[in-house]
C-alpha cells in the first residue's frame, strides 16, 4: 500500500481516538451526553489518557508524513501496535472479570454486561487490526527473536 | 639509545580495544590505577623495528567532555602526558558512533592512527569500507586490524613508528558556525594572552570547552591570569544550548565523511529504530512510558481475579474445615485465624505478584525498559538529577534490595548515595498486596487507578526527595550517562516465565518464613493475656496498638492498622497478613474484605493514607540492612527511616484530608 494510505488511516484512527479519549475525559464531569451511552463512554481520566496517548501518536504520524517524512510512518506502526496492546488489556480485563463472576460468583453474564463491555479502546483497536494486518510484516520484520 | 615511542590506546567501550592491547604488547604488561581514582591503568611495552613502545591502555569512552572519571582520566593523559601518538579503535560496524571520539580526539592536536576494528563484521553484513578515502577525510592513518588474530598488526606498528617520527600534529579542526567560530576565536585571543596555557593546552580546544561549559577547564582557567577576562567573556552563554550546537556540527561532519567512505554504513531504519524513533520522542515518550505501566498495573489487578478468587474459595474451605474438625479452641484458633489468616491472607495476592513480574519480564525481555531509563534520565537531569539511577529505581519495583546494591554501578558516591536514599520509595512487590486489598476493597472498578497512582507517587517522591537531597545534604552535579540501547526483540514466553518464578518464588518463601512467623506472633500478641477477647484491645496487640493509635489517628487509621504497621517494618507483606489476623480473617481476603469494609473506623479517604503511608513509611528490615551495609554507616540508615516516616506521615495526613473533602470520611 502507498504512503498516501498510511497517511490517510494514520489521520482517520489518530483522530477517532482523540476524540475518543476527549469524551472519554469530559464524560467525568458531564455524564449525561446521550451519545456517550451509545458509544460505550463513560467518565475514566486515565482510560481518557491513553486513548489521548494512541491518538496522538497516530497523529504525529499523519504530521510528519504530509511533510514528507518517510521516518513518521514509525509512528503509524507504533500507533497500531498500542492500540493492539490496549485493546488486548481491555479484552482480558473483561474475560476476567467474567470468569471470575461465572466460576465464583454464580452470576449469570447478560447481554446488557457485554454490551456495557463494548468501549472505544476495545473497537477503535479492530480497525487498528486492519492496519496491522495490512503493514505488520513490515514493521516487524527488523525486531528479533528473543 | 633512542627514545621510547609513548602510545595511547583509546576508543569507545566493547571495540575489541584490550584484545587489541593484549595482541600489541603480550605478557610484558602491568596493572595498576590511575592517581587519584580507581580506574584501572593497563600499560605495557613492545619491542620493534629497534624501538621500545610503550602503550597505555586509556579507559572505553564514547567522549572526551569530563562527565566521567574515565573520560577526565583519558584526555588529562593525552593532554598532560602528551603521548606520541594517539591509536583510536574503531569498531568498524558502528562508524558513526565512534567517530565521534575521533572528532574529539583530533581537537587535542596529538598525532592519531585509526586501528579500524571489526571490519570483518561490518563487510559481514554488507558494508564496504574505504579506508584510504576515510584516511584523506580525516587527515590520519587508518590501518585495518583484526584484534584476535593479530591481522593488521604490523601495520599498526609501522604506521606508529613513522608517525611518531615525523612528530606533526594534527591540526585538522572542525568549523562549528559563525556564532560558535567567533566566540571560539575571542576566547582564544583572550587564553593566549596567558604565557603558562598555551604550552600546556591547545588553546582552540580549551576554548571550546569553555563554551561547552566544561567545570574542570573551567576551574584550570579561572585560577589562571586570564580567568576573569574569560569569565567575562561567558557571562551571557547559554553552555547547554552551545554544548549540543557543537555535538550537531560533529555529527554533522561525520555524515559528511561516511557515505564518501563507506557503502551502506548509513542503512535505512530497522524495525529498533522506528520503535525508538516513537517512545524517545521529545513529546510522546514519556506519556507512551506512563500508558504501558499503566496498562500493566491495570492487567495486574484485572486478570489476577479469577485466581485471587479460587484461592479465597481454597483457603475458605481450609478454614471451615479447621473450624468444624480441630480440637483445642486455641489450636483451632491458631490454625484458623493464626495461619490461615495471617499467610492465606497474604497467598492470595500471589497471582497479582507474578502477573506483576511477568509483564515486567516482557517489557525488560522486549529491550523496553532500557528505554523507560533513557526516557526518564532526560527528566532527571534536566532537575540535576542522576540519570544512571533510574535503573536502579526500575528494579526496586521488585525488590528494593537488589536494586541498591545495584547502585554500585554509579561511580560518583554523592550519585549513589542519593540513589540509595530514594530507593526505598519505589514501591516493591511486597507493597502490591496492600495496595490491592484497600484499593479493591474501597475503590472497585477504579482499584487498577489507584494502585497506578500510588506507584507514580513512589516515583514522584523519590525524585523530589533526590532534588531535596542534592540542594541540601549532598551538593553537587550530576553526570549523564551513556547508555548503549539492546536491540527490541519479541520475548520468548519461556524466558518470561522463568523471569517471573525466579523473582515471584521469593515471595513465596517468605510466605512459608517470615510471614508465617510474623502471623504467628501477631496471633500470640492478638490472643493473650489468657482470657481476653480475640483482637480486643485487651489484647497485647491491642494495648500497643493503643499505645501508638494517637500517632495514625490524624491519618483516619485505628490502633488494628497501627499494629500492622509496626509489624510491616520487618516484611511489608506482614502488614496485610496481621490484619488477616486482626480481622480474624480465616477466610483468605474475602473475609478480610468484609471486615475491613465493615470497621466503623476505616473510610474511602483512610484507605488511602494506609496505602501512602505504606508506600512511603520506611524501608523494610532487609532493605535496611542493605542501606547499612552500602553506605558503610548506621547514621545514613537511620536517616533513611526517620526521613522515610516524616514523609509518609505527612503525606498520609494530606490524602486523607484531601481525600475525605472529596471522598468524605476525614
Amino acid at each position: 500500500m502507498s504512503e498516501y494510505q498510511k497517511r490517510i488511516f494514520a489521520a482517520l484512527l489518530g483522530v477517532l481516538y482523540l476524540l475518543a479519549g476527549a469524551a472519554t475525559i469530559i464524560a467525568v464531569a458531564i455524564p449525561e451526553i446521550g451519545i456517550f451511552e451509545v458509544l460505550g463512554i463513560s467518565g475514566d481520566p486515565a482510560g481518557g489518557f491513553i486513548l489521548i496517548v494512541i491518538g496522538g501518536t497516530l497523529f504525529y504520524g499523519y504530521l510528519e508524513l504530509s511533510k514528507g517524512i518517510h521516518e513518521g510512518v514509525a509512528f503509524l506502526h507504533v500507533g497500531i501496535a498500542l492500540a493492539l496492546v490496549f485493546g488486548m488489556i481491555q479484552l482480558l480485563s473483561t474475560g476476567a472479570e467474567f470468569a471470575t463472576m461465572a466460576l465464583f460468583e454464580d452470576e449469570a453474564i447478560t447481554l446488557g454486561m457485554l454490551r456495557e463491555e463494548i468501549v472505544p479502546v476495545l473497537y477503535l483497536a479492530l480497525i487498528a487490526l486492519a492496519g496491522f494486518i495490512a503493514w505488520g510484516k513490515e514493521f516487524s520484520a527488523g525486531l528479533l527473536r528473543g | 639509545m633512542k627514545k621510547a615511542i609513548t602510545v595511547a590506546l583509546a576508543g569507545n567501550p566493547n571495540v575489541g580495544k584490550t584484545t587489541l592491547f593484549n595482541t600489541l604488547t603480550g605478557s610484558r604488561q602491568h596493572v595498576g590505577n590511575w592517581p587519584g581514582v580507581t580506574v584501572e591503568k593497563k600499560e605495557g611495552i613492545r619491542e620493534y623495528s629497534g624501538r621500545t613502545i610503550e602503550v597505555t591502555d586509556l579507559p572505553g569512552t564514547y567522549s572526551l567532555t569530563a562527565y566521567s572519571a574515565d573520560e577526565v582520566v583519558a584526555r588529562n593523559f593525552i593532554i598532560e602526558d602528551r603521548p606520541d601518538v594517539v591509536v583510536q579503535v574503531v569498531d568498524a560496524s558502528n562508524l558513526e558512533r565512534n567517530l565521534y571520539l575521533t572528532m574529539q580526539l583530533a581537537e587535542l592536536g596529538r598525532p592519531v592512527i585509526i586501528a579500524l576494528n571489526m571490519v570483518d563484521v561490518a563487510e559481514g553484513r554488507g558494508d564496504t569500507i574505504d579506508e584510504k578515502r576515510l584516511a584523506e577525510l580525516l587527515a590520519m592513518p587508518v590501518i585495518r586490524t583484526v584484534g584476535t588474530s593479530g591481522e593488521g598488526l604490523l601495520d599498526l606498528l609501522d604506521a606508529v613508528v613513522a608517525i611518531a617520527a615525523k612528530g606533526e600534529k594534527h591540526t585538522h579542526t572542525i568549523g562549528y558556525g559563525d556564532d560558535a567560530e567567533a566566540l571560539i576565536s575571542d576566547l582564544v585571543g583572550i587564553l593566549d594572552d596567558d604565557p603558562d596555557l598555551a604550552p600546556r593546552y591547545p588553546l582552540r580546544w580549551l576554548a571550546v570547552r569553555l563554551i561547552e561549559g566544561d567545570a574542570d577547564i573551567r576551574r584550570v582557567v579561572s585560577g589562571s591570569s586570564v580567568g576573569d577576562a574569560v569569565s567575562a567573556r561567558l557571562a551571557d552563554i547559554d553552555f547547554d544550548e552551545y554544548e549540543a550546537t557543537l555535538a550537531d556540527k560533529r555529527y554533522e561532519a561525520i555524515g559528511a565523511i561516511l557515505p564518501q567512505a563507506c557503502t551502506i554504513c548509513v542503512r535505512k531504519m530497522t524495525g529498533s529504530d522506528m520503535i525508538d524513533r516513537v517512545v524517545t520522542n521529545k513529546y510522546l515518550g514519556i506519556p507512551i512510558f506512563l500508558a504501558l505501566m499503566w496498562g500493566a498495573f491495570q492487567l495486574t489487578f484485572a486478570v489476577a481475579e479469577p485466581f485471587m478468587a479460587g484461592i479465597e474459595y481454597i483457603f475458605g474451605w481450609l478454614g471451615e474445615g479447621v473450624a468444624a474438625s480441630v480440637g483445642p479452641e486455641w489450636l483451632a484458633s491458631l490454625l484458623g485465624d493464626g495461619v490461615i489468616g495471617g499467610v492465606g491472607g497474604v497467598l492470595v495476592f500471589v497471582p497479582n505478584i507474578f502477573i506483576l513480574f511477568l509483564i515486567l519480564s516482557i517489557l525488560e525481555g522486549s529491550g523496553y525498559l532500557a528505554r523507560g531509563a533513557f526516557i526518564m534520565d532526560r527528566l532527571m537531569y534536566a532537575i540535576g538529577l542522576p540519570g544512571k539511577s533510574f535503573i536502579p529505581m526500575l528494579m526496586g519495583f521488585g525488590c528494593n534490595v537488589p536494586a541498591i546494591m545495584s547502585t554500585r554501578t554509579i561511580e560518583d558516591e554523592r550519585d549513589r548515595l542519593i540513589t540509595i536514599l530514594v530507593n526505598p520509595f519505589i514501591s516493591c512487590g511486597a507493597r502490591l498486596p496492600v495496595y490491592i486489598l484497600f484499593a479493591g476493597v474501597f475503590f472497585g472498578r477504579d482499584a487498577g487507578n489507584v494502585i497506578f497512582g500510588m506507584y507514580i507517587l513512589g516515583i514522584l517522591v523519590a525524585i523530589l526527595s533526590a532534588k531535596l537531597f542534592r540542594s541540601t545534604v549532598l551538593p553537587g552535579e550530576s553526570s549523564p550517562f551513556i547508555m548503549e540501547m539492546p536491540p527490541y526483540r519479541i520475548p520468548t514466553l519461556k524466558n518470561a516465565l522463568l523471569n517471573m518464578w525466579e523473582k515471584g518464588s521469593t515471595y513465596l518463601k517468605k510466605a512459608g518464613g517470615i510471614i508465617l512467623i510474623g502471623s504467628l506472633i501477631v496471633w500470640f500478641l492478638a490472643s493473650y493475656p489468657a482470657g481476653v477477647g480475640y483482637g480486643s484491645e485487651e489484647s497485647f496487640a491491642g494495648m500497643i496498638g493503643k499505645f501508638v493509635e494517637p500517632l495514625v489517628a490524624p491519618l483516619g487509621l485505628d490502633w488494628k492498622i497501627a499494629v500492622a504497621l509496626i509489624f510491616g517494618f520487618v516484611a511489608k507483606e506482614i502488614v496485610v497478613s496481621s490484619l488477616g489476623v486482626l480481622y480474624g480473617a480465616e477466610e483468605g481476603s474475602a473475609a478480610l474484605s468484609d471486615a475491613l469494609l465493615a470497621d466503623p473506623a476505616l473510610s474511602a479517604a483512610g484507605a488511602l493514607a494506609v496505602m501512602v503511608f505504606v508506600l512511603l513509611y520506611m524501608p523494610c528490615v532487609a532493605t535496611l540492612a542493605v542501606i547499612k551495609k552500602e553506605t558503610g554507616s548506621w547514621r545514613w540508615a537511620g536517616f533513611s527511616v526517620l526521613y522515610g516516616l516524616v514523609v509518609a506521615w505527612s503525606l498520609a495526613f494530606v490524602t486523607f484530608h484531601v481525600a475525605g473533602f472529596f471522598l468524605g470520611g476525614a
